[in-house]
Formats: structure tokens, sequence, C-alpha cells
């Protein structure tokens, strides 16, 4: 468990500005869109590492959520003219209220079957949302009104504005995990996702456990599927219930590191910049290049670091700043 | 580990410390990385339009083959002396592989868009992804021509152009062609659960009342069939002696097959979208001939087309389908609008596009050889022209005024 | 009324017989590797490719080509084993999915480059034949399709239960540890587990190869119905993936008639899910692990 110290907080600072000056520092248009992406997915990936990093519960259906908010805040915006500010809270109080059910059904399974069983939701809504034609625009989808700049509705002209929110959320997403493992929730977490018929076996409530999480998770994961559909302003159940969000919620903390506060940021800014790189540098030509590419270096990225490339920076750093023998050497004290 | 409390604090809060500091050094340079993309400066010659099309993913196929075209269709512009009123720039076509996915898509536009100065855009074949570039241009004031018919494309837009036939054209078009083939046609309308499928079956539902087309089964699939049978097993069941079925090619030669497994007589209009392609042919054979479709341009229109068809057809080895003969036009069409605004500024680039009226030259290869927009973006004179496969190869057929071949009967 | 049941139930059933195929080479990777496979498409694709260059370049009849793509498959099995999987292996399940997962996005991605996104199909003589059989229409090139399948499953079945390499990889199946302390090569087993999953994977593109297109991202299609088979007929149960697969592909046809052909997949999933709330290790949860 980390602890914030004075030295901590000064990087931390120094974080926070650079991140807040970017955009304007930086005003190409498609960079700040890369810097959107990454910070929203590292949010999504944040929501996620709560229930898959800590508690180890592999969901891959977290869309379901994702895809909930979305809808709701949109079909509140168009239907009933409900500025998008209130729909994406509305869109984390459905995915609340969802997650229940699917979590009554799910919990009582365990590893694989859980995470198919996930895939299997957020499937069965994708084909439900694809039916619905009256309510919720069905397999045609629909475009938000365009409202030039009107930021009561969540519509911006800038970008910067959609980076600042992005930005804002994933200050949330962490600020929220950094309380969760620094308190008693943080630990029973822990207890499933390392054991968790041992931790029943101790008195720990994994049902509750796992719910409290699941509500948590999905909450933030429906805020990010709102802002998501009010920035590329079009929505359809492919697109919002789409099985690659749920795939890269887990991947990027995979490959950054699960169960930790940082693993998801670290392992979105690396996803995400190879695969725009990618994209900008092979993208047009032969169809497969790019993710050809990409796939070998998460295959790369598996094999060499399973726990995730937070670990590797660590390791980077010990064997820079603390080189001799092999025996472990602890920091100096006055850090 | 094993050493005091402190220190073990004092290594993990350095260890934080240097993993916040390389996490944005990693940011940074990912910035950085991708805000160098290399740009050509506004000065120099070359006009760069941009292409957005699926190279990847479900809709690959079409995708290369629309990037064939476009490129074609640039060589051709430049070949004939670039747009003289820039001094003879030449037109530099920056193509973009746009996944089949709709976030991609959005990504896609936008740097292309930022990136390249672009001075219009075209794409993206499938309905779904268009209207998401569509969006951005629209907000980023980028003229973008396009040959996906869904009707959405045309509402508040001030910036998509509609050369062609709107998707409610095509089913009215289908629905005429019924009648010669039969003269109570009792159809069958099976399509994909998605922006093509649903929008083009939502034209036929409304219209054919009005046609005196009885519609006696309507339903919509899930994309990608492992089998069609059970499908097939329903149309059957409900009688229909004609089925237009709106689907991509790897559904449509699932369904032709199951038609001829169980020994369904039935005629077909398969619409356009994956129908009209080689590679409809190439996988099913002689069960293509005689089937009718409906497509918004085909290589047989007029002289032009038959010169662009000749040629693609020389480097390509196949046919120049729908789509990609339509975007040819297109490439043409913002060459005319360059010329005529002497500009590569996108606001007067879309101008002159609206401002278009040709009926002459590669610009006007569309049914009915004209091309001029109304206020709402579409071309006054669009119309889809009905098609068939006769001896592996797409003939116009329907209406009279543009029909190519006599229309075989079955 | 009765003719469209039972014709939809026929169609089920033959095309359930690939989805047997399939999924019985992924729950038979998870019963003895212990490792979810989300690759398995993908070899089902490659196989579909072997195929179809035999057929176009020597006129080899599809079904004839198993000769190949069998043996072809076991041996990228094998290898798949030898050098990716065994990586993998101590690691929990997630670096492992996500493993397989990377390798399917790769090889999809490869075959595109390759192959490009070209839809191939392969013309046999028997490809539009049907049998009649009262009311019933079937296709010969399923119903050869179907009885391979079957034969297949059966061969694999007495494999597993009469000789000594079969009962070694269930005995590893079933308890990994005891089964080492008996004197069997865990190594050994798994090699010829995942060669004989992909096998069958192969097996099941030269069965398709007659009347479906073959193109890079065929697999996923197929992929998802032998992944809900598997979990349906629990993960690890040979005969389970069987007999859930043919249930399945009966369910989506006869959802696809009745509840709308949209349906299908719901109708299906929503079994899936219904199985899971009452038996949440699946229908035969409780005998193998």
């Amino acid at each position: 468990m980390h602890r914030l110290s004075s030295s901590g907080g000064l990087w931390l600072g120094v974080l926070a500005v650079i991140a807040l000056v970017l955009p304007v520092a930086v005003p190409n248009a498609f960079a700040i869109d890369v810097c959107i992406r990454v910070l929203l997915f590292a949010f999504i990936g944040v929501a996620w590492n709560l229930m898959g990093g800590y508690a180890k519960q592999l969901s891959l259906g977290h869309a379901a959520y994702f895809g909930l908010g979305a809808y709701t805040s949109t079909i509140l915006l168009i239907r009933f003219g409900v500025s998008p500010w209130i729909g994406i809270l509305a869109g984390g109080v459905v995915a609340m209220l969802a997650s229940l059910p699917i979590g009554a059904l799910c919990f009582r399974l365990r590893g694989p079957y859980f995470a198919i069983a996930t895939i299997a939701t957020a499937q069965v809504l994708m084909l439900l949302f694809l039916k619905f034609r009256d309510f919720a625009w069905g397999a045609e989808g629909t475009t938000l009104p365009n409202l030039g700049d009107a930021p009561l509705m969540m519509q911006f002209e800038s970008k910067a504005a959609y980076y600042y929110i992005a930005l804002a959320m994933l200050a949330v997403g962490l600020a929220v995990t950094y309380r969760i493992e620094r308190s008693w929730m943080g630990y029973y977490l822990v207890a499933v996702g390392e054991d968790e018929d041992a931790a029943e076996a101790i008195g720990v409530d994994t049902l509750r456990i796992k719910r409290h999480i699941y509500l948590i998770s999905a909450f933030l994961t429906a805020l990010a599927g709102t802002f998501y559909i009010q920035y590329i302003y079009f929505i359809d159940p492919n697109t919002a219930f789409s099985f690659n969000v749920s795939v890269e919620a887990a991947l990027v903390s995979i490959v950054g590191g699960i169960g930790t506060l940082w693993g998801p940021v670290v392992g979105t800014v690396l996803l995400e910049a190879t695969s725009a790189l990618l994209q900008s540098w092979l993208g047009s030509g032969h169809g497969g290049v790019q993710l050809t590419v990409y796939s070998l270096i998460l295959i790369a990225v598996i094999l060499w670091r399973p726990t995730g490339l937070i670990g590797v920076i660590t390791d980077v750093y010990r064997r820079l700043v603390h080189p001799g023998p092999a025996r472990a050497q602890e920091a100096p004290l006055d850090g | 580990m094993g050493t005091s409390k402190s220190e073990a604090v004092a290594a993990r809060r350095s260890r934080r410390d240097f993993l916040k500091k390389s996490a944005t050094a990693v940011f940074g340079a990912g910035a950085l990385a991708t805000f160098g993309i290399p740009r050509r400066s506004a000065a120099a010659e070359p006009v760069n339009i941009g292409g957005l099309y699926p190279v990847t993913g479900s809709f690959a196929q079409i995708g290369q083959g629309c990037v064939n075209a476009a490129k074609l269709a640039v060589q051709m512009v430049n070949d004939a002396g670039g747009i003289k009123s820039l001094g003879g720039a030449k037109l530099n076509l920056i193509i973009s592989d746009v996944q089949s996915d709709t976030t991609v898509t959005r990504t896609e536009t936008d740097r292309l868009i930022s990136g390249y100065k672009l001075s219009a855009i075209h794409g993206c074949f499938a309905s779904a992804l268009t209207l998401i570039a569509s969006e951005v241009a629209e907000r980023a004031k980028v003229p973008l021509l396009t040959g996906s018919s869904s009707d959405q494309l045309n509402k508040d837009r001030h910036y998509t152009f509609t050369p062609f036939a709107r998707a409610s054209q095509f089913a009215l078009a289908q629905l005429q062609m019924s009648k010669l083939v039969s003269d109570k046609p009792k159809v069958a309308v099976v399509f994909e659960n998605t922006a093509f499928g649903t929008s083009t079956s939502n034209g036929l539902r409304e219209q054919a009342p009005g046609e005196g087309v009885e519609i006696v089964m309507f339903e919509p699939y899930s994309a990608g069939l492992t089998d069609a049978s059970p499908l097939i097993n329903k149309v059957k069941a409900s009688g229909a002696n004609m089925l237009f079925p709106v689907s991509y090619l790897n559904d449509l030669i699932l369904i032709i097959r199951a038609i001829k497994q169980v020994d369904l007589k039935i005629a077909i209009n398969g619409g356009s979208g994956g129908f009209v392609i080689p590679d409809f042919y190439t996988n099913v054979g002689n069960l293509a001939e005689g089937l009718l479709g409906v497509a918004h341009w085909n290589h047989d229109i007029n002289a032009k087309a038959q010169e662009v068809n000749a040629a693609f057809q020389k480097q390509y080895g196949e046919f120049l389908f729908e789509y990609a003969g339509g975007l040819v036009a297109q490439t043409f069409m913002i060459a005319d609008a360059l010329e005529r605004a002497a500009s590569t500024d996108p606001q007067k680039v879309r101008d002159a596009i609206a401002s278009l009226d040709v009926a002459e030259g590669y610009a006007a290869m569309c049914p009915g050889g004209k091309v001029k927009f109304g206020p709402d973006g579409k071309n006054i004179y669009a119309h889809p022209v009905g098609v068939q496969w006769q001896h592996g190869d797409l003939a116009a057929v329907f209406p009279k005024e543009d029909a190519r071949a006599p229309l075989l009967k079955a | 009324m009765l003719a469209t049941v039972a014709q939809a139930v026929v169609n089920g059933l033959l095309i359930g017989g690939i989805y047997a195929l399939v999924s019985i080479g992924v729950t038979l990777i998870f019963g003895v590797v212990k490792i979810v496979n989300f690759a398995q498409g993908e070899f089902v694709m490659i196989g579909m490719y072997i195929s179809f260059f035999l057929a176009s370049r020597f006129g080899i009849d599809p079904l004839l080509s198993l000769v190949v793509s069998m043996p072809v498959l076991f041996v990228i099995g094998v290898l798949l084993q030898q050098f990716l999987i065994r990586r993998v292996l101590a690691l929990g399940d997630m670096p492992q999915i996500f493993l397989t997962f990377a390798l399917s996005l790769l090889l999809v991605n490869v075959a595109l480059l390759l192959f490009t996104a070209n839809y191939r199909t392969v013309e046999t003589p028997y490809t539009e034949t049907t049998i009649r059989l009262g009311v019933l229409y079937i296709a010969v090139a399923k119903l050869s399709a179907f009885i391979v399948a079957m034969l297949l499953s059966g061969l694999l079945w007495i494999f597993l239960h009469a000789t000594d390499l079969g009962k070694a990889m269930r005995a590893a199946a079933q308890n990994r540890d005891v089964a080492m302390l008996m004197g069997i090569n865990p190594d050994r087993v798994f090699c010829v587990a995942v060669g004989v999953a992909l096998a069958l994977a192969g097996a099941a593109g030269s069965l398709l190869m007659p009347f479906y297109p073959a193109y890079p991202m065929v697999g996923q299609v197929f992929v998802l119905m032998a992944f809900v088979a598997v979990v349906l007929g629990t993960l690890g149960n040979v005969t389970g993936a069987l007999i859930a697969s043919l249930m399945m592909g009966v369910a989506e046809s006869l959802g696809v008639q009745f509840v709308g052909a949209d349906s299908g997949l719901i109708v299906v999933f929503l079994m899936l899910l219904l199985t899971l709330a009452l038996r949440p290790s699946g229908l035969f949860g409780g005998w193998t692990r």
C-alpha cells in the first residue's frame, strides 16, 4: 500500500501541472484527441481495476455499464431534453442498478465461467438494444443534435474542454481507488482477490464486498460511457456495448499492472500511444500491418512482463538508482 | 527484503516518485511524438484530400477496392494536369484505414483534418462509419462527399454532400423492379440489423403499399450468420415469391446457397452492398446469373464510366464496382470544385461543391448523367439503377432510360 | 408447421456439429492445460485456408483435405504449447487469457496481410445438392460435415477412454499433481492435448469449406458459439461440449424460426445465463474440473 509522502506529493503536483497545461502547450487537435482517449481509457481501466485488479473478478463485460450509461444520458437528452450533466449521473445510477442482478447471477461463478457470463450479459444488452428501435434507435443509432458550443449540454467547440473533463474523471477514479486501497474495503478486496475461499473461511462476507465494489465499478464505467458519446457525437449498440471496450478496460490494467493504483494509467499510456503511433505510421498501408505489429507487441509484453509493465519501471529504477550487489538495497532515508 | 520499516517506506516512496516521473516522461514523449506528424505547408503545391475507408475489419474487402479506385482517380486528375486554377497543383490523397470501427473513424477523421489541412474528404462506405465522419467534418467545417446511402446523412448538415441515390430511393427502385418479375409480388424482406440494413428496409416497408407490393415477411437478422438455413426456412414458410436480402457479402453467399439447397423457387433482388461487387460472382458462381440488384453507380451507365472501368480492370483485374466507381466521380467533383474555388480553403471548396452543376465529364458519372446539389446536400438528379448479373458481369437494366442491356428473364 | 419445426431442428443439429468440433477443442485445452484459448476460431480459419488452397490449386476435395489440415494443425498445436503456452502456465488467468486473445488478433491480421480480405469459396460437386427425406431438405455438404464431426468426436472419446495417453490426459485434467506423481509427463500430455484440439479446429475448417466462405475473420463467428457451448457443457467436459453444442444449434435455429431472425443469439445467451444461474458450473458441473 502506498502512502502519500511530501516528496510523492511534489511529484504528483508536477504531474498535475503538466496535465493541466498540456492542451494549451500542445494545441494540435490530434494530439489532444489521443490524450483524451488515454485519459478516458485510463479511467475505464481504473474503474475495471477495482473489480478485476484488486478483487480479481475478471469481468469481460464492462461494456454493459459503459453502454447503459451512454444510452441513459442520450435518451434523456434527445427524448426529454435533459442535460447530459444530469444524464451522466443518471446513467451511473442505472448502471449501479443493473450491476445488482448481473452480480447476483455472476458472482456465484468462478474464473472463466464468470468471464464468459459477463461477456454474455454485455452481448445480450447489445442485442436487446439492436432490437429496441422505438425507444433507442436500434441498429441505426443516432447522432447527437449539433448544439455547437453548449457547455450546459456537455458539447464544446474546443477539444480542450473535453480533455479537462476526462482529466477530472480520471482524477476522481484515482482518488476513489486510492481511498478504497487504504480503507477496510481495500483489505477485504485484496483478501477476496487472493483467495476467496480462505477469505470466506475467516469470516469475510465476500458476496457483500463483491457487490459493493461492483456498484462502484459500474457507476464509474457508466460515466465514461456518457462522456464518450458526448465526445464522438454518435451512438449505436455496437459502439456502446462494444466488446473492444470490455477488452481494453481489462487489458490496460493487465499490461500496466493489475491491483495497483497507477497500473491502468501506465498501461493506457503505453497501449494508446503505441496504437496511435502505429496508426499514423502504418495505418494506411496494407490492411493488417498495424494490428499485426500491435498484437506482436502485446504478446511480447505478456510473455516478458506478465505482472504488468509497472514492474518494469520499478525494476529499471532500482537498477539505475541503486547499482550494486544483487542484495536488496534500500533507498536513503531522506527520500 | 527484511530491513527496517522506515527504510522500506522510503524505498517505496522513491519508487513511487520515479514511477510518476517516468509516466510523465512517457506521456510527454507520446504526446510530442504524435504531435510531430509531418505536415505540408499551405503554400506548397499539392492539394490534400482525405479518403477514409475500412481497409481492415469486417468491410475490409470493399474498403480495399475503394482505396484502389481512390488512388486511380487522383492519378487520373493529376495526369490531366491537376488543378489548373491553382497553377496545376496536384491532388494529394491521404488515405486512412478506419478499421470498420466507429471509434477509429472518429479519431482518424480528426487526425486527417487536423494533421493535413484537408480541402475535402470522401468516405467511408458503411453508413454507420460515414455518419461519424460526417459529424466530425461538419464541426470542423470541411466538406465531405459520400456514396453512403443512409438518409440521416442529409439531415441538419451543411458540409456533407451525397451525389448518389439515397436508401429510400433504392427501396423504391427495388419495389418497382419486383413488378417486372411478377404481377402480384409477395416480398420477404430480410435485413441485417445494422445501419445499412435498417435504413434500406425501412424505405421498403414505407413505400411498398404505394407501389402495390405486399410485404409478407419483414425480418431483421444478426449479421454474421453461421447458417442461413433457419432464415430461409422462415422465408419459405412465409409464402413469398420474391426475396429482398439487405446484407453484406458473407451472409449473401450463405443465403443464396441455402435457397438453392431447399429448392426454393424465389426471385431475388439483392439490393446493393455486397451484392454488386465482383466477389459476389466469384463466390456464388452461376447461382448469381439473372439475379437482380440496385446500385447507385454501375460501370455501363455512360461512356466515361466504361473508360474508367477499363482502366481499373486493367490495373486490378476485376470490374469497377458501385461504390468504387462512385468515388472516382466524387474525386472529379472535388477537382471541379477546386478549379472553381481557385483555393484550397475548405470553406471555399464547400461553397464550390454546393454550387456544382455538371452534365459531362467524369464528375457527372452517375445515373442520369447530371449532378447538382440541393440545399440539403442531395443531388437533385440522383436515382439508382437496377442491375442484373449477366454472364458474370453487372448490367444496368432499369429504369428504361438507364438500361444498357435487356432484362433477362429467369 | 410440423415440417417447419422438424426442418429447424435438423438445421440446428447440422450446424451444431460444427460448433461441437470447435467447442470440443476449447474444452479439451481448458480441461487439460487449464487455459482458455480465445484464438481457437483462428485455427478453424487456418484449416479453411489450407483446404481452400488444396482445392483451388490441386483440386482436392475439402473432405479429403482433412488428411492434410488435421496433421498440420496438430503440429501447430504442439508448437503453440511448447513455445507460447508453456511460458504462461504458471501465471494467473489474466495473462493467459490475454495471450490467447492477442494471438487471435495476430492471426487474423496476418491472414489479412497474406490472403487479403476477399472471401474464398470452394465449389464441390455436392455444394448445392440436397437430400430429400419426406418434407425435410438436408444439404449434403452439411450432412457430411456433421457425420465426420460426430465420427471425430467419437474417435476422441475412444482415445480419451481407451488409450493410455488419453487416460493420462484425463488424469492430468482431473488432478495435475497426482497425475505427475503417477509418472505422467505433463509436458507431453499438454502438447498432445493442444495438438488434438487444434487438429479438431482444423477439421472444422475443412468441413466448413464446401459450404462456408473463408476470410480472415471467419473464426470469430464460430468461436462465440463455441465458447457458450463450452461453458454450458461445463468447462473441461468433452461430452458436455458436444451435447451443449448440439443443443445450442437447435436452440438458435428454433429461436430464429419462432422468436425472430435476430433473436437466435439472444436465445442462446439467455439459455447460457439461465443455466449458469441454476448450475454455476454448467450442465454437467461436478464431475470434471
